[in-house]
C-alpha cells in the first residue's frame, strides 16, 4: 500500500533520514521502531508532505510526488502528528466534523461521529467542550477517532503513546487495531516503546540514526527484545 | 448632554469602523501572522475607486460592489507580491516594509493621477443630512446606518466563523496550519481566501467611512489604520470580541476627547493609548499572554 | 564583478579617501554655489539621518518609523533655546539631541516587550503624538505655522562666540561633523559593542547566553540612535531656517527608511551611499518630485525580496566588525590571557530537589546533580524526559519551580541568563545562533565579550581601555579558534560555512567566554566525522583543564566515547545513573525506552495472528 524507497530527509545540512526503504503492507500494521532522535518523526512527515524529500513514495499505485498534505489527505492518508496537536479551540465535536468534512466522506458523519462515541464514550460525554480543555488521555482519543472518522486507506501515527497512562495507551491501541480490522486500514506507526507498538504490530522496522538496523516481523522483533539485541540497536 | 449624546452615536458609529477594520487585520494575522501595514490605502482605495467608478457613469451601488471586489484583489495580489516573498526574512521586518511598501506606493499611485485634494465623496447610504430625532436629541441618520452596517457585517462574520465549516477551516489555519493541511483542507486557499475577504471588508470600511466624513483623499486611509490598529491591540489582537470592544472605545473616546477638549487630543489620544497598552498589557483586553518556552 | 566590487570598497571604504573628500569640499567650499553648498549639506544631513536608523533597524534590528519625531524633538529645543533664550548653537544643538536621545530611551522600555511589528506601529503612533504636540503647543512651537526666521547661516543669524557662521562655514562644519560621524560610528561598529547589536539581532537568548545584557544594551542603542537623528534635525532645522510640523512627520520618516534600506542595513558605507542618491536624485531629476512616493513604494515593496542588502550588498564587499589596527597583532599570540587555575574534581555545578512545572505538566522532578570540575557527563532520556527543561532551567531561561541550582556554591536559582554566564556557565544550543554575515573571529570574538570592560564612551572615542581590550579579547577568540582547529577559517563569512562548521565555531564562541561549566545540547547532531572527531578534543581538552561539560544528546556511540558517566530520565525523574555500558544493559532504562515486554504478551483484541 505505502511503498517507500531511498526516502532521505534533510533539514539544511542534517540528515535526519537516510535512504531508507520501508513497505507499509495493505491491511497490516508496521511499525518503525527506535529512540528520540533516530529520524522516525521525520519519516512520518515526509509522508505527510510537511517536508521536502529526496526519495519515491507510492500510496497504492499513485505516487505522491509534489503532492502538498491536504491532497495527499484526499488520497487516503490520515496522519496523527507528534505532539498532540488537534484544533483546541474547537469542541469536540466540531473537531470531528472539520476532520470528516475533508476527508473522503464516505459515510454520512452522524454514522462516523456516532461510531467514535460507542469506542469512546467519554469524548460523547464532552462533546460540546472545547478540545484543549481536555485531559491528555481524552485529546488523544479525539485525535485517533479525527483520523478514522474521514475513513482513511492508510493510517499514519507518531508515537501514539508519548506521554500516555497505559490504560489509555491500551484503549487507543484497542481503537487502532479494531480500526484496521474493520475497514482494513492500512496503518503505519512510529513508536519508541518496542513493546506496546509490537504487541498490535505485523512488522516492525528499527531506525537508529537515521538509518534502518533492523526488521522482521513482530515475532522476530520480539525475541529481539528478549535477548537484548532490540536494546542494542537502539542505544 | 445633548452634545454628548451627538458625540456618542458618532464615536459608536466611527468606532464601528474601526473595529471592521481591526477584523480586516486579524484575519489575515491568523492565518499568515502577518499585517497589512499598507491597509489604509486599500481603504481609500476602495473609496477613491467608488468616486471614479461613478463619474464614469456606473450607477452608484454598482460602483460601490466593483470597488469593494477591487480592494479584495488588491489584497490577493499583496499577499502573493508582498507578503509570500518577504516570509522569513530577517523577522517581520521584511513583510511590514513591503506592505507599508504597497500602501505607499497606491497612495502615491493615486496623489500622481487623480490628484491630492479631497474628493466629494457621493452619498451611497443616504444623504447626509437625514436626521432622526430620539428622545429630543437629534442623531445623524447615517451615523445610525452606519453603525448597524457595521455591527451586521462585524455579526455575519463571527458567525461565519464560529458557525460553519469554512468559518472553522479558517480558524483551523489560523491555529495550526500544518495540521490544517494533514486534514485535507486548503491550506493555501483558505490564505487567499481570508486576504480576499480582509480586502474587501477593508473596502466596505473605506465607503462607508467616506459617507461619514464626505470627501476622500489619498491620504485618507493612514489615520483610519492607525485607529484600527490601536483597537485591535486595546481589544486584543487576533480576537474578534476585541477587535469590537476596542473599536467601540476607541471611537468613543476619540469623539470625546475631541469634542471636549481639542481635536489635537482626539488624533493624539488613541495614540497614547497605543503606547500604554504596548508598554503595560501588549495582549490586549481580551488576548491571551503567550509564554515562549526557549 | 567581485574584483569589481574590491576595487570599488577599496576606494570607497577607505579612511584616506574620506578624509581626501573631505579636504578637497573644505577648500572648494568658497568656490561653490550656494545650491550646491545646501545640496552637500542636505547630503550630509540625510547620511546621518540614515546611519541613526542603521543603528536600529539595521544593527538591532528595531524597526523604527519615528525617527521624523527624532529629528523634530531635536530641531525643535535647538531653535527654541537659541531664539527664546539666546543661548549658543553649540550648546542648543546636543541639548536638542540628548532630549532626543532621552525620549528614544524611554521608548525601549514598551519596546522591549512586544514583538517586531509591534514596534513598526508604536513608531507611528509615536511619530503621530509627536506631529500632534507640535501643532497644538502654539506658544512652543509656532503651532501649524512653524517657526520662520531660525537663526541660520542663509540669514546670517547663526551666530557662535559672536561671530556670524556663513554658509560657506556651515557647510564646512558640517563636513567636520560628518568625519567625525562617520570615524566614531566606524569604531563603534568594530568594538565590542556594535558586535553585541548585531547578536542581539540574530537571537536575544544566545547572545545573553555568552553574557551579552540585552534589556541594557538595547535601550542603549536607542538612545543613540535617537541622538544622532536628533542632532541631524537640528543641524537641519539650522540649514532651513523654517521648520514646521509637517518637516517631521511619517513622511519624513518613511524617507529616512528608504534611505536606509536602499543603502544597505548594517553596513555603515550604505547608509552614506543611501543618503547620497536620495539627496542627489531627487534634486537632479525634476521629475523625482512628482513620483518620489511611488518610487519610495515600488523601493520599499522589493527591496527585501530582490535587494536585501542594499547597494551595499551589490556594490562593495561586506564590511568587517574588528578594527584592523588591532587585527595586526592577531597573528603573533604574545599576551596570552591568564590561564584560570580550576581544581579537577571540586564541585562546580549543583542542583537540589530541581522541580519545573508547566501549565498543568510536571517536566522534571526530584532531580538532584552535582557536577564536578574535569568530568563529562551525559544526560538522556526519550522523548519529553525533561533534559531541555533541565537545561533551560539550569542555565536561567526559566526559575525552577522547586528546588535551587549552586553555582560554584553560590544560589543562581533565580539569576537571569547573562548573569549566569558572567559567574561560569555557558550553554550552547541545538540550531547554531551565528550572525550570519560575521567571520568565524568575529563570532567566536562575541564569547569574549565578558572579559571586556570597555564601556559605550570608549568604544565610540576610541580611547580608554579599548585596545587593551580588543587585543586580549582577539587572543581569546584565536585560542578558541585553535582549539577546534578551525584558525585557518578564520576569515570565512559563517554564513558560507557547513553546518557542521558553524556547530563548531558555536562551540568556539562559547569556549571565547572561558566558562567553568559548559551545557551542551545535542552538539553532535549533523556533524561530519571529522567534526565529530574534532568535538571528542574539544570536550577531551576541557575536561583535562578541569572544566566540567554537561552533554545531552540521542548519539549514544558519541556519548560513549565522551563521557565518564551518564544519567538517564524519564518523565521529568532520574532512573539511572553510571557508565554507558551498565545503561544499556540495564533493564530499566531498556524498560524507559522500549516498553515492557510480557512474557505471556497477548495481542490486544481483534489484531491479526
Amino acid at each position: 500500500m505505502l511503498e517507500i524507497a531511498g526516502l532521505s530527509v534533510r533539514y539544511g545540512s542534517v540528515h535526519a533520514v537516510r535512504e531508507i526503504t520501508l513497505n507499509a503492507v495493505p491491511g497490516r500494521i508496521t511499525a518503525i521502531l527506535g529512540a528520540n532522535g533516530a529520524g522516525k518523526s521525520s519519516v512520518i512527515r515526509a509522508i505527510a508532505g510537511l517536508v521536502s524529500y529526496e526519495g519515491t513514495m507510492k500510496l497504492g499505485t499513485r505516487d505522491l510526488k509534489g503532492l502538498a498534505p491536504n491532497r495527499r489527505a484526499v488520497l487516503g492518508l490520515s496522519c496523527v502528528l507528534e505532539g498532540r496537536r488537534l484544533f483546541r479551540h474547537l469542541t469536540v465535536e466540531e473537531n470531528l466534523e472539520i476532520a470528516w468534512r475533508f476527508g473522503e466522506r464516505k459515510a454520512t458523519f452522524s454514522i462516523l461521529r456516532d461510531a467514535v462515541f460507542t469506542d469512546f464514550p467519554i469524548l460523547k460525554q464532552k462533546r460540546f467542550i472545547q478540545a484543549g480543555l481536555l485531559s491528555g488521555g481524552q485529546q488523544q482519543m479525539l485525535i485517533v477517532s479525527s483520523t478514522t472518522v474521514r475513513s482513511p486507506s492508510c493510517l499514519l501515527l507518531d508515537e501514539p503513546s508519548l506521554g500516555l497512562a497505559p490504560v489509555i495507551v491500551q484503549q487507543v491501541f484497542d481503537f487502532i487495531v479494531r480500526t484496521n480490522r474493520e475497514f482494513n486500514t492500512t496503518v503505519l506507526m512510529t513508536e519508541q516503546m518496542a513493546a506496546i507498538a509490537l504487541r498490535i504490530s505485523d512488522y516492525g522496522y528499527v531506525m537508529r540514526q537515521g538509518t534502518l538496523v533492523a526488521e522482521g516481523d513482530a515475532e522476530t522483533l520480539r525475541q529481539m527484545q528478549g535477548d537484548g539485541r532490540l536494546s542494542k540497536a537502539y542505544l | 448632554m445633548n452634545f454628548a449624546a451627538t458625540l456618542l452615536v458618532a464615536g459608536l458609529s466611527v468606532g464601528s469602523i474601526y473595529a471592521m477594520i481591526a477584523i480586516t487585520l486579524n484575519l489575515t494575522y491568523w492565518t499568515t501572522r502577518t499585517v497589512n501595514f499598507g491597509q489604509g490605502s486599500i481603504l481609500m482605495l476602495s473609496a477613491m475607486g467608488t468616486i471614479f467608478l461613478a463619474r464614469v457613469g456606473l450607477p452608484l451601488g454598482f460602483a460601490v460592489l466593483v470597488a469593494v471586489g477591487v480592494a479584495a484583489v488588491v489584497m490577493i495580489l499583496i499577499e502573493r507580491i508582498a507578503i509570500r516573498p518577504a516570509m522569513g526574512e530577517s523577522g517581520s521586518m521584511g513583510w511590514a516594509v513591503s506592505t507599508l511598501g504597497v500602501g505607499i506606493l497606491l497612495q502615491g499611485l493615486v496623489a500622481r493621477y487623480f490628484g491630492s485634494q479631497a474628493v466629494a465623496f457621493p452619498e451611497v447610504l443616504m444623504s447626509s443630512d437625514l436626521y432622526l430625532t430620539v428622545g429630543g436629541i437629534r442623531i445623524g441618520a447615517q451615523y445610525l446606518l452606519v453603525f448597524t452596517f457595521s455591527i451586521i457585517t462585524i455579526a455575519a462574520m463571527e458567525a461565519f466563523l464560529r458557525l460553519t465549516v469554512w468559518g472553522r477551516a479558517v480558524r483551523a489555519v489560523a491555529q495550526d496550519r500544518e495540521l490544517a493541511g494533514v486534514m485535507g483542507m486548503p491550506v493555501l486557499g483558505i490564505i487567499l481566501t481570508s486576504f480576499a475577504v480582509s480586502g474587501a471588508l477593508a473596502g466596505v470600511a473605506g465607503v462607508l467611512t467616506a459617507q461619514i466624513i464626505g470627501t476622500v483623499d489619498p491620504a485618507f486611509g493612514f489615520n483610519l489604520l492607525m485607529s484600527g490598529f490601536v483597537a485591535a491591540i486595546l481589544g486584543g489582537f487576533g480576537s474578534n470580541i476585541g477587535a469590537l470592544v476596542g473599536g467601540l472605545l476607541i471611537g468613543v473616546i476619540e469623539q470625546f476627547a475631541s469634542g471636549y477638549v481639542s481635536t489635537a487630543l482626539g488624533h493624539g489620544i488613541s495614540m497614547v493609548i497605543l503606547l500604554l497598552m504596548l508598554a503595560f498589557r501588549p495582549q490586549g483586553l481580551f488576548g491571551i499572554v503567550e509564554v515562549e518556552k526557549a | 564583478m567581485k574584483a569589481f566590487r574590491s576595487y570599488l570598497s577599496i576606494i570607497f571604504c577607505s579612511p584616506q579617501l574620506l578624509f581626501a573628500c573631505a579636504l578637497i569640499i573644505f577648500i572648494a567650499a568658497p568656490f561653490m554655489t550656494g545650491a550646491q553648498q545646501q545640496m552637500v549639506s542636505f547630503a550630509i544631513i540625510s547620511i546621518a539621518l540614515a546611519q541613526s536608523l542603521n543603528i536600529l533597524a539595521g544593527m538591532t534590528g528595531q524597526i523604527s518609523l519615528a525617527h521624523g519625531a527624532f529629528m523634530g524633538i531635536a530641531a525643535f529645543t535647538s531653535v527654541i533655546l537659541v531664539k527664546k533664550l539666546g543661548i549658543s548653537p553649540l550648546l542648543s544643538i546636543p541639548s536638542g539631541a540628548v532630549l532626543s536621545g532621552l525620549i528614544a530611551w524611554l521608548l525601549s522600555f514598551p519596546a522591549a516587550r512586544v514583538k517586531e511589528f509591534y514596534l513598526a506601529m508604536m513608531s507611528v503612533g509615536f511619530g503621530m503624538i509627536f506631529s500632534e504636540v507640535v501643532r497644538e503647543w502654539e506658544s512652543l512651537t509656532g503651532g501649524v505655522m512653524g517657526i520662520t526666521g531660525v537663526p541660520s547661516a542663509q540669514l546670517g543669524t547663526f551666530i557662535v562666540f559672536g561671530w556670524v557662521v556663513s554658509t560657506t562655514d556651515y557647510m564646512r562644519a558640517l563636513v567636520v561633523f560628518a568625519l567625525v560621524m562617520m570615524f566614531t560610528l566606524d569604531r563603534f561598529v568594530r568594538s565590542r559593542w556594535g558586535r553585541a547589536l548585531f547578536a542581539l539581532h540574530v537571537s536575544e537568548l544566545a547572545a545573553r547566553s555568552i553574557g551579552i545584557r540585552s534589556g541594557q544594551i538595547k535601550r542603549q542603542a536607542y538612545f543613540l540612535s535617537g541622538a544622532l537623528a536628533g542632532v541631524a534635525g537640528a543641524l537641519y532645522a539650522h540649514l532651513v531656517s523654517y521648520i514646521g510640523p509637517e518637516s517631521f512627520e511619517i513622511h519624513r520618516s518613511i524617507e529616512i527608511l528608504v534611505m536606509s534600506v536602499v543603502g544597505g542595513l548594517g553596513s555603515l558605507a550604505g547608509q552614506v551611499l543611501g543618503g547620497i542618491v536620495l539627496t542627489f536624485l531627487p534634486l537632479q531629476l525634476e521629475a523625482f518630485a512628482d513620483y518620489k512616493f511611488i518610487v519610495y513604494g515600488v523601493v520599499l515593496t522589493l527591496i527585501f525580496v530582490v535587494m536585501p542588502s542594499g547597494l551595499a550588498g551589490v556594490l562593495l564587499d561586506p564590511p568587517r566588525f574588528i578594527a584592523n589596527r588591532f587585527r595586526a597583532q592577531a597573528n603573533n599570540v604574545s599576551e596570552k590571557p591568564a590561564e584560570r587555575k580550576r581544581i579537577v574534581g571540586e564541585e562546580i555545578l549543583r542542583w537540589e530537589n530541581l522541580r519545573r512545572d508547566f501549565a498543568g505538566l510536571t517536566a522534571v522532578t526530584n532531580f538532584n546533580f552535582s557536577l564536578r570540575g574535569g568530568e563529562v557527563v551525559g544526560l538522556i532520556g526519550p522523548n519529553g524526559s525533561g533534559k531541555s527543561t533541565t537545561i533551560n532551567v539550569v542555565t536561567g531561561v526559566y526559575p525552577p519551580s522547586a528546588g535551587r541550582v549552586f553555582l560554584k556554591g553560590q544560589d543562581i536559582s533565580a539569576l537571569p541568563i547573562e548573569y549566569i554566564a558572567s559567574l561560569g556557565m555557558v550553554r550552547t544550543f541545538q540550531d547554531p545562533r551565528l550572525v550570519g554575515r560575521f567571520t568565524v573571529l568575529e563570532n567566536v570574538m562575541l564569547g569574549a565579550h565578558l572579559h571586556q570592560k570597555y564601556g559605550w564612551t570608549e568604544a565610540l572615542s576610541g580611547l580608554g581601555r579599548v585596545t587593551v581590550d580588543e587585543r586580549s579579547a582577539l587572543d581569546r577568540a584565536e585560542a578558541a579558534l585553535s582549539l577546534i582547529n578551525m584558525t585557518e577559517f578564520r576569515d570565512s563569512v559563517v554564513d558560507s560555512l557547513p553546518y557542521g562548521y558553524r556547530r563548531l565555531v558555536e562551540l568556539a564562541r562559547a569556549l571565547a567566554v572561558d566558562p567553568d561549566v559548559i551545557l551542551l545540547d545535542e552538539p553532535g547532531a549533523g556533524l561530519s566525522e571529522a567534526e565529530i572527531g574534532r568535538l571528542k578534543q574539544v570536550v577531551r581538552h576541557l575536561a583535562s583543564k578541569g572544566v566540567a561539560v554537561l552533554i545531552v544528546d540521542h548519539h549514544m556511540d558519541l556519548l560513549a566515547q565522551l563521557v565518564d558517566y551518564v544519567v538517564v530520565l524519564d518523565s521529568g525523574e532520574e532512573i539511572f545513573r553510571g557508565s554507558m555500558n551498565d545503561m544499556r544493559s540495564d533493564p530499566l532504562v531498556a524498560e524507559c525506552y522500549l516498553g515492557k515486554l510480557d512474557s505471556n504478551a497477548t495481542k490486544a483484541e481483534g489484531a491479526h495472528a
